[in-house]
């Protein structure tokens, strides 16, 4: 089992819990792995000294709130001294949706209601929602033992080593991006999906990393995605957007800017060196955790839609641009005269801004 | 061993180990290991337990392109290795006890 696999089946096992407690039980992870990986230990012999994988996740699940004891989808059996599963034979899909799912499938009514408004208004390409089914889902393999199998490794394909690169720029026409980190980078696709990369350097030794992602039928569908993982690293990454949602989780650049024509950015526990921004024309910005050091900046703006901002920290570490054309803001922190510049405008939409000072 | 006596063991054991300097969850089990077993999944809900009771605090440190957290014992956390320390003469004595009455019976 690689790192990377661990995590996201960690993810998925602990999709209820808060996204920043989900955060940082991945990062302890995930770093456990890492400083094993760099004692010597291989990555798998890592991983697997993690522990028990059923173990782990009732220990995890009784440091929280009573509510995050029992996995939905699961009865605690206390004679049985295991969880088992409420529903469905070994490898059948949870009986609900988790929470993650149910926003997502929100987030693409909004953008079909959205890419409908702009077919309207121009002559555009018309999407029809179709389901595919992913090349690489993660099966997942249940019985009442306490030992349970890891999930199959995905399909993946190695990147380029991005600390021989300066900048990555990632170009998707329509569908889901998801970003995440892994020690190696890599990326995986559905089905109705391709993509090609290179690797370029100029006359002054820049050298850019390109990776160019399109839908094979040319047709939207909420299963037309592309998985990249990157370790952290000093690279610009870039990425450009036509239609869809576009997720970065726990990466760690030196610069990191993204622009969606139409669509989605959700943004959760990002570290840069230097700055982020994020540009939406029509849709929906959610930024958690951006973290900055005092001489960075974040800038996020939506034409037509909406952002919502929780920063860390102190507001007095911030100096605050906030700007709202058409529609409410929730932004009680203005001016400033912190280090860390945050620029934040929407034309027609709602703004709203918080603060996670734990 | 008792879960709950083994639980208590092994947080002041990990109380004990950033007593000298700051350290993170492998070194953790690393500087441990000589003297109890742990991984990371005994590890994380202690430290979870101890940073909420006020114990430790948490920084971060970027090490080789990423953060490690590091764990730093507060006059909390010595107070309670203190408190272990006193407490466990009450335990030797309950432990003369017991072990005096086996070895009457036998």
């Amino acid at each position: 089992m690689k790192k990377h696999d661990f995590i996201l089946w960690l993810r998925n096992r602990l999709s209820d819990l808060p996204p920043a407690e989900l955060d940082r039980v991945c990062g302890f992870y995930a770093n456990a792995i890492d400083e094993r990986m760099e004692d010597g230990i291989a990555e798998e012999a890592a991983v697997h000294a993690m522990g028990e994988p059923e173990a782990l996740l009732r220990e995890i699940r009784a440091t929280l709130p009573e509510q995050y004891h029992i996995e939905p989808g699961f009865d605690a059996d206390p004679q049985e001294g295991v969880y088992a599963r409420r529903l469905g034979e070994p490898g059948q899909a949870a009986p609900a949706a988790s929470p993650r799912r149910r926003g997502k499938a929100a987030l693409l009514i909004i953008l079909a209601a959205v890419i409908l408004t702009l077919v309207l208004a121009a002559p555009v390409v018309l999407y029809t929602h179709r389901t595919i089914s992913r090349s690489h889902t993660y099966v997942e393999y249940y019985d009442q033992a306490p030992n349970v199998d890891m999930p199959a490794a995905a399909d993946f394909t190695p990147l380029p080593d991005p600390s021989e690169v300066d900048r990555i720029v990632i170009r998707i026409d329509v569908g889901t991006l998801q970003l995440s980190t892994s020690t190696v980078a890599n990326v995986s696709c559905s089905d109705n999906t391709k993509f090609s990369f290179g690797k370029e350097t100029d006359g002054n030794g820049f050298t850019t990393l390109t990776l160019d992602a399109a839908f094979k039928d040319d047709i939207f569908s909420d299963e037309n995605s592309l998985d990249v993982a990157l370790p952290y690293g000093n690279y610009e990454l870039v990425i450009e957007s036509d239609a869809g949602s576009v997720y970065a989780d726990g990466l760690i650049a030196r610069r990191i800017d993204i622009s969606v024509h139409a669509g989605t950015v959700q943004l959760n526990c990002l570290n840069v060196k230097d700055s982020l921004s994020a540009a939406v024309n029509t849709g929906y910005i959610w930024a958690y955790d951006i973290g900055v050091p005092k001489t960075g900046s974040i800038s996020l703006s939506c034409d037509i839609g909406d952002i919502t901002c929780c920063l860390p920290g102190d507001p007095a570490d911030y100096t605050f641009n906030t700007s709202v054309a058409l529609g409410e803001m929730d932004a009680p922190f203005t001016g400033g005269s912190g280090d860390i510049a945050v620029d934040l405008s929407v034309n027609i939409g709602n703004l709203s801004l918080s603060f996670d000072q734990e | 061993m008792d879960a709950q006596l083994k639980r208590g063991i092994l947080e002041v054991c990990v109380l004990k180990a950033l007593e000298k300097q700051d350290s993170y969850g492998y070194q953790i089990i690393k500087d441990l290991s000589p003297f109890v077993l742990l991984s990371e999944s005994t590890l994380y809900p202690i430290l979870r337990r101890i940073e909420a009771a006020g114990c430790v605090t948490v920084y971060s440190v970027e090490h080789n392109g990423r953060l490690r957290k590091y764990y730093h014992l507060t006059p909390a956390g010595q107070a309670r290795i203190l408190d272990f320390l006193n407490d466990w003469n009450e335990v030797v004595k309950a432990y003369d006890f017991i072990r005096g009455t086996d070895d009457e019976k036998a």
